[in-house]
């Protein structure tokens, strides 16, 4: 039986609502439809096979002015692993000073991710 | 700054994103004394409590976050020796541009040639859209919690209602739903969504926290601290509709409900606002009808996205410069006057003999629509949303010079195609 999979797309302000139709089975999309243009198929395919996004979040310092640095992965992560990854980012603590860019926690949850300073800590 | 250097060419008032860009494009223009003023301890103004990505996706080209995106201008700023003026608090304009300010030094005037005027804007509060109910504790506008949660470290309650579909509230739900705090709802007046499409993507639906259209909050509950809001659904006149009341319970309400221009100072100044944006009327140079005193950014028109803070402020500086070495502006005789489904058009005046940009909003969203300016641009758009800003290039050569002789006005419309 195929399943119908709806997706917003999000790459320009038209918000597309595309419907992809996915063989349950095999998980193989059969179709895609309701994109009005191009980017509209690719970026539904991509929502569908594997979501993902940048998490921003901040971790603890010892700094008594900025009691906060934020922070953001490298890279797009799976959606779905925000929310554990916050958990992880939740124990990190740094000392100052940190540059901006710098590596806060490296690899998390072994998913070869990195946790980077988005602001500098004096 | 010692109180001797007094020979500003131009003072910028506020160091935020808008302020910073003026400053840098001012300052390149080879301006001697570039100075900004800035109440807070730090460059960069709400940028650093806006730690989520999607800022310089356009001017960078790049997904960066909020401070990431203020660092780059900051840097530029520090490296161009430009003067800046922390901790300080101006308190008057005057139309002669007699600038008095405070600090731990005491009361100061300065008499710049030039000023740019990058405030910011304000948010819309419990007052301002008169929610009924008690007044507890536990009701923060979304940029206070955003404050509390990303800098300073609170948490601000357990259970959250979020009022408003404004891109900080949603930005907020998400925040807050990752720091572990339960997003009960975001409830919205209007029978659309108020931020952008990628925030409703990624911030509601990511999390599956409920939004609910044409409903709002009509009771606050608690007497010390909010114990629950009434939710109830809204007429077409957004009245609430009896009989549709619902009782959440939650500890804390989070109001997204708008941001106003900041323009106390430019009305000390003399400075005339428009009452649709409530920022200043500006020209193509954006300056306002003061001589020498000119705006950018947000204090002019609220926009959705930084980048568009910064190119506009460019504009500001880049005039400001010409103005301080004693360039004369073509005077502006054309007005641009808001037609069918249009809330408002930046600047509100050119001249018609040199290139400009226009920025404009819709009231209402619409599909395959064509946006005509006067009789020279038409321009089909498939989409228009009042939470997306539309900006078109309108050049002397193509279009401008078309005007017939004297013309004072030009409408700017947006109508389905074939009416």
């Amino acid at each position: 039986m195929p399943k119908k999979v709806n997706v917003i797309c999000t790459n320009c302000p038209m918000g597309c609502g595309i419907t992809l139709t996915v063989d349950e089975k095999s998980d193989e999309v059969i179709n895609i439809e309701g994109n009005k243009c191009k980017q509209g198929k690719e970026y539904a395919l991509a929502e569908y096979k594997n979501p993902v996004r940048v998490l921003t979040a901040t971790v603890r310092t010892n700094s008594l002015e900025n009691p906060l640095l934020p922070v953001r992965t490298d890279k797009p992560v799976p959606r779905d692993k925000m929310k554990e990854m916050m958990y992880v980012v939740a124990r990190v603590n740094v000392k100052k000073p940190v540059q901006l860019g710098q590596v806060v926690e490296q690899n998390i949850m072994g998913m070869d991710v990195n946790l980077i300073a988005t602001e500098n800590l004096t | 700054m010692t109180v001797e250097d007094k020979n500003i060419d131009i003072l910028i008032i506020g160091a935020g994103p808008a302020g910073l860009a003026a400053a840098i494009r001012a300052k390149e223009e080879g301006v001697s004394n570039v100075t900004i003023i800035e109440r807070d301890k730090i460059l960069g103004g709400l940028l650093h409590q806006c730690i989520h990505n999607g800022f310089g996706l356009w001017y960078f080209g790049k997904d960066m976050s909020g401070p990431e995106y203020a660092n780059r201008f900051i840097n530029m700023v520090k490296d161009l020796g430009i003067n800046i003026l922390l901790d300080s608090m101006v308190l008057n304009i005057t139309p002669d541009k007699k600038v008095t300010f405070c600090n731990k030094n005491g009361v100061q005037t300065l008499e710049p040639k030039a000023i740019i005027l990058t405030m910011g804007c304000r948010e819309r509060s419990r007052e301002s859209i008169m929610v009924s109910g008690n007044r507890p504790a536990g009701v923060f506008t979304a940029g206070t919690a955003q404050r509390f949660v990303n800098v300073e470290g609170y948490i601000p309650g357990k259970e959250v209602v979020i009022l408003g579909s404004g891109d900080i509230g949603m930005i907020m739900a998400r925040r807050l739903t990752l720091e572990g705090l339960d997003v009960k709802a975001v409830v919205e007046v209007l029978p659309f969504v108020g931020g952008l499409i990628r925030n409703e993507v990624q911030c509601l639906h990511d999390f599956d926290i409920d939004i609910l259209l044409k409903h709002t909050v009509s009771w606050i509950h608690g007497k010390e601290r909010v114990e629950g809001v009434t939710i109830s659904e809204v007429d077409n006149k957004m009245i609430p509709i009896a009989g549709t009341e619902k009782d959440v319970k939650c500890d804390t309400l989070i109001l997204s409900v708008g941001l106003v221009p900041e323009n106390e100072l430019s009305t000390m100044a003399g400075v005339k606002l428009d009452p649709i944006t409530g920022g200043p009327v500006v020209d193509e140079y954006r300056m306002t009808n003061i001589p020498g005193i000119f705006a950018g950014g947000n204090v002019v028109q609220v926009h959705d996205l930084v980048d568009n803070v910064s190119w506009e402020s460019e504009i500001a500086g880049f005039n400001a410069a010409r103005y301080a070495k004693g360039e004369m502006f073509k005077e502006g005789k054309i007005r641009l006057i808001p037609g069918n489904n249009i809330r408002y058009v930046v600047p509100q005046v050119i001249s018609g003999e040199e290139d400009v940009t226009v920025y404009m909003r819709v009231r209402e969203p619409k599909e395959m629509v064509r946006v005509k300016i006067g009789d020279v641009v038409r321009k089909a758009e498939r989409i228009v949303k009042p939470s997306s800003m539309l900006k078109y290039d309108l050049s002397h050569e193509k279009h401008l010079s078309k005007l017939t002789e004297g013309t004072k006005e030009i409408t700017i419309s947006c109508s389905e195609k074939g009416k």
